[in-house]
């Protein structure tokens, strides 16, 4: 082995969306940063749509915002369609999400890795770990050198040990044409780590000429969009249009009659795939009194030839993916950049790693994004974070950073991970948020601003902006506490078809009706307290969460008080070494999971499926008397 | 676990034995049981610390119910560390059963499984010297607690019980399709969907809430008030009925001033029957007092039986509150021509005609109360609620589904807020049948929607 005279702190294994944000956060935190990828040319590739954010992913990415992240910014300078998801539902489920211009993207993050003090790039395949006395040391570079660090973050994604099928073609490759990565699931499995297989796919690319557009459906984004990120300052993203088609019985009927011929129920593929993003062979297997699917066709950049056939992810033969989708209205002479495929690939089961995405047994070493059995951009962007922090957080010798359920989908994301089985990759929804109503996309801000100041994540700037924003939401809340009388506003609520009012009200308290807005007591005094500054998109935002604020009142407060009940369990921590499996009092289930997961706190342990209140009870009742 | 809360709950396994002890523990254990300890008026004092105090246990109608022995530990001088009143009673499921609701009536909660001890975990109360004994106390306790849920879980019960489960569940999914997975409308019809799953549930959950009230017939009775002007016989219709002598009739009106009581059986249900004073502009201060007392039975009383001899009110205004069954009854048929009768029966088919002077009707009447009450023979066949952590579960489950079918009203109605009150409903339910995890509900998603677009 030969010494590399160059040392880092932190050697982040992995260029994708978890080790971007893992490396851009550390080096910002003051770490020197050593990244290392098979490709330098691939850092931050969009492997699948053209999009971030979407239904709770992008109350994920603003909450990334708030802690330094760099995928919000780099998508609000790169998206080409913007839409505000469920706005005609429950305001705390509205999602941001943007179409993207997958090559801009790349190339701006690129530019930003580059241009990132302490941070160096190192085109390289890390296929060994360091350790002594199960702390990390270094990584172990296919080419035998040895790259001595103080702590690793892990982000291998779909590289690691990945399997292409197509139809019966199998292919070893991270992605379509790219090498993968191999030797860490065996490093990993000699230091007792359990390791497991899922799957996931990716839809055919398209090439634009050969598609009839005149026979598609229009769809645009929003006439006034919203970005992801407080830091945008000169936001005015074009609107580019996608579109629709849809799938028709022959086309099904040559999926039916070619089922044999997919890995996925041929057998040849061993590990889970997504429900929640089946395979199109899948839906007309599993729905079939459906008589039709929708599919999108979506740029993958501005002017792209390449299109996106978002909905029919495949890993039938060619041929057959090609006949398909020719059976369908303006696809007739379709032809392809590439075919749908799909991709297997080694985890590593989460409920090993701490909350701070630490390893349990391994001090120094991290894990995020899909190694971790998750899917999508969003969700690998916010563990690579979290990760980075921690690792940094480790080697300056300060106060991890950790996130509660309550406060942002992230600490959802990351509690699940490591208290649930995986058996499927994870992707975030929001009705895995029991605190839903207070995990707002408008109040990302509010819950997590306190917390990236204390760890270093906001600068000064945003910082004050923010508090800004947030003491106007107060003084728009105040504001509202004025009575209105029937004079004043009566022509409006008869305008609107509202219940008039005969004695002075307050603004508040009409505010709770459903169908009344914030807007109709905007009034100077508002504007003012609006015109501060503030981007035209944050004062929209004030008065949304005003607006939230007190229409939700009794239930924001039903859901304090739940999160208070929680609290206590939370605090108490579970010692770290303990042999569940000789603790008699416990139910066999009980002690196995609890032996497999070793949850840090009474919290976690409440949350294993299979641990009963009666088991938690016995468990702390037996580690008192140690 | 909430600061500030305070818990109840049966210490020994269910069933029939010589003592139970139900215990409570939280900040306010001494409150809750000294209201149960105090007859309404007397002057009373709370037993001291770690002394075995033998009291009287009253109803919420001040009517003592049982003898037991109080003992009483000061915070933090005690297995949870907090305020904790022990009260060994009669092992007799039914009193067990009264004393937990009674304090539940005060303001406390009932005990999650193991919770006593989570909190004297929490407390630090556990310490080295008690490990040995403590940790086959908790074993024994949860091997009632699973030989009771066992019990519970059997039969039809619970099948109810999950009937009322899937339901809700199927309602969220659906609820979590449209705010999870759905960019366009595909559930159209939602919420129509919502109100034909969810009414039905409502139903059962209200059927499930009313065997509660059966089942505590059967032990607990029910309070029967008749009531009238003066002279309409009340007073011959309670010796009647309960085959005694214990009211003085006269042909004076106002003869009752005071509310006399007795007790009787009807085909084994106990039966509290009350004789009021007669309702007319008081002539004394007495009279006033005993109509004043009148007007605080109709309150509190399960049935009512409005009596009165000539067509035309009562005289009584019901209070709005009052949910008790009402019964309407002329008395002194024995005066009536059989064409009077005939017309009076045409006018007023609700009503019973008897004499209670010559005995006649009067077991029309006890089938009618019999059937008002809900008193049949299928009561201890039927599927009941036999606890009170279910009749919680049932009730704080109808609340939800009430809440989220309200919500569901509204335009436009706010899924989340949907949601969120089936959860708690669910939540609900989940004490009595165990717990439901978001990942149940994203299965059923799963396997019902064809999700990804």
């Amino acid at each position: 082995m030969k010494p590399i005279a160059k040392d880092f702190d932190l050697i982040v294994a992995g260029g994708g969306h978890a080790g971007v944000e893992a490396a851009l956060i550390a080096a910002k935190l003051g770490v020197r940063v050593g990244l290392i990828t098979m490709d330098i040319n691939t850092i931050a590739r969009m492997s699948c749509n053209p999009a971030i954010g979407g239904l709770a992913k992008g109350q994920m990415v603003r909450e990334l915002d708030v802690l330094g992240g760099t995928m919000p910014r780099i998508a609000d300078q790169t998206g080409i369609q913007f839409k505000m998801l469920n706005r005609s539902k429950g305001r705390s489920v509205w999602s941001p999400r943007a179409q993207i211009d997958k090559r801009q993207y790349e190339t701006l993050l690129q530019k930003t890795v580059a241009d990132q003090p302490n941070l160096s790039t190192i085109q390289e395949e890390v296929v060994d770990i360091v350790d002594d006395h199960y702390r990390i040391r270094g990584v172990v570079l296919r080419d035998g050198s040895v790259l001595s660090c103080r702590a690793v973050v892990l982000t291998c994604g779909t590289f690691l040990n990945g399997l292409i099928h197509i139809g019966n073609r199998k292919v070893c490759a991270g992605r379509m044409g790219e090498v993968r990565a191999e030797g860490i699931t065996e490093a990993l499995r000699a230091r007792g780590y359990r390791t497991g297989r899922l799957k996931t796919g990716t839809p055919p690319r398209l090439i634009k000429q050969t598609i009839d557009w005149s026979r598609t459906r229009v769809v645009t984004g929003d006439e006034t969009p919203i970005p992801f990120s407080y830091r945008t300052k000169w936001f005015s993203p074009p609107n580019l249009p996608c579109h629709s088609v849809k799938t028709t019985p022959e086309c099904h009927e040559i999926i039916r009659s070619n089922l044999r011929f997919s890995p996925l129920f041929s057998g040849d593929i061993s590990g889970v795939g997504p429900r929640y993003c089946p395979s199109i062979e899948d839906k007309i297997f599993r729905f079939s009194h459906h008589k039709s699917h929708l599919l999108f066709l979506e740029p993958e950049w501005t002017n792209s030839d390449q299109i996106y056939t978002n909905g029919f992810s495949t890993s039938l033969p060619e041929k057959v993916q090609l006949q398909a989708l020719r059976k369908i209205p303006g696809l007739e002479r379709v032809a392809f950049f590439r075919p749908g495929y799909a991709i297997e690939y080694d985890f590593i089961p989460p409920a090993q790693h701490r909350a701070t995405l630490e390893s349990k047994s391994v001090a120094g070493l991290f894990f995020a994004g899909q190694i971790n059995g998750t899917s999508g951009y969003e969700e690998a962007a916010v563990q690579g974070l979290v990760a980075g922090v921690n690792a940094s957080k480790i080697i300056l010798n300060q106060e991890t950073l950790t996130i509660g359920r309550d406060e942002a989908y992230i600490g959802v994301l990351i509690d699940d991970l490591i208290t649930k089985d995986t058996l499927e990759p994870y992707r975030m929804f929001t009705s895995r948020a029991e605190y839903r109503l207070l995990l707002r996309f408008s109040n990302a801000d509010a819950r997590l601003l306190e917390k990236a100041r204390k760890h270093d994540l906001v600068d000064d700037r945003l910082y004050d902006r923010l508090q800004k924003k947030l003491s106007a939401t107060e003084k728009v809340i105040a504001s509202l506490d004025r009575s209105l009388s029937p004079q004043e506003i009566n022509p409006l609520l008869s305008q609107h078809n509202e219940r008039v009012i005969r004695q002075k009200q307050l603004a508040k308290e009409l505010l709770k009706r459903p169908s009344v807005s914030i807007h109709f007591f905007v009034d100077e005094s508002t504007k003012e307290i609006l015109t501060n500054g503030f981007e035209p998109f944050i004062a929209d935002e004030i008065l949304l969460e005003a607006e939230t604020q007190i229409k939700y009142a009794g239930y924001i407060k039903r859901q304090r008080d739940q999160v208070e009940k929680m609290k206590q369990q939370e605090t108490y921590r579970l010692p770290d070494q303990i042999d569940y499996t000789t603790l008699s009092g416990l139910s066999i289930e009980a002690r196995e999971k609890l032996q497999s997961v070793r949850p840090e706190t009474l919290g976690q342990a409440m949350r294993i499926s299979g641990v009963s209140p009666a088991d938690i009870s016995v468990l702390s009742i037996l580690l008192s008397n140690r | 676990m909430t600061p500030g809360d305070t818990i109840v709950a049966p210490a020994t396994p269910f069933g029939v034995g010589g003592l139970a002890i139900v215990r409570l523990s939280g900040p306010s254990s001494e409150q809750i049981t000294s209201l149960l300890l105090q007859k309404p008026g007397a002057t009373f004092s709370f037993p001291e610390p770690r002394r075995a105090t033998l009291v009287t246990l009253y109803d919420q109608k001040g009517t003592p119910f049982e003898e037991a022995m109080v003992t009483f530990f000061k915070a933090p001088h005690s297995y949870t560390g907090e305020d904790i009143v022990e009260i060994s009673c009669h092992g007799n499921p039914v009193v067990v059963q009264k004393i937990v609701s009674a304090c539940c009536a005060h303001g406390a909660r009932i005990a999650d499984p193991g919770e006593f001890t989570r909190r004297a975990f929490l407390n630090g109360k556990m310490d080295l010297i008690q490990a040995e004994s403590v940790s086959s106390f908790i074993h024994a306790q949860s091997e009632a607690s699973a030989a009771f849920n066992f019990r519970l879980l059997k039969g039809s019960l619970s099948k109810k019980f999950q009937t009322i489960k899937t339901g809700i569940v199927k309602a969220l999914s659906f609820v979590e399709f449209e705010l999870d997975i759905s960019e366009e409308d595909l559930l159209p019809n939602l919420r129509s969907d919502l109100f034909l799953l969810l009414n039905p549930l409502l139903k059962e959950i209200d059927e499930l809430i009313g065997s509660y009230r059966q089942g505590h017939l059967l032990t607990d009775g029910a309070l029967v008030v008749i009531v009238g002007k003066t002279n309409v016989g009340k007073s011959t219709l309670l010796n009647a009925l309960s085959e005694k002598d214990r009211a003085i009739t006269s042909r004076h009106p106002g003869t009752t001033r005071d509310p006399i009581d007795v007790s009787l059986f009807i085909d084994g249900v106990p039966i509290k029957l009350v004789d009021t004073a007669g309702l007319r502009k008081a002539k004394s201060e007495i009279e006033h007092e005993g109509i004043k007392r009148t007007h605080r039975y109709i309150y509190d009383a399960d049935l009512l039986i409005l009596l009165k001899d000539t067509p035309g009110a009562v005289g009584i205004d019901l209070p709005d509150k009052n949910r008790a069954a009402v019964i309407r009854v002329f008395n002194k048929s024995d005066l009536l021509s059989a064409e009077q009768r005939r017309q009076l029966q045409r006018k007023y088919p609700d009503h019973l005609f008897i004499s209670a002077k010559t005995n006649t009707g009067i077991e029309t009447l006890k089938s009618a109360i019999k059937t008002t009450l809900g008193i049949s023979d299928a009561l201890s066949s039927t599927v009941a609620i036999t606890t009170a952590r279910q009749h919680a579960a049932a009730v704080n489950c109808k609340r939800g589904l009430e809440r989220a079918l309200c919500l569901l009203d509204q335009q436009p109605a706010a899924y989340e807020l949907v949601a969120l009150e089936l959860r708690e409903a669910l939540t609900a339910i989940d004490t009595v049948l165990g717990k439901t995890t978001p990942d149940d509900i994203l299965n059923l998603i799963f396997n019902s929607f064809c999700v990804g677009k």
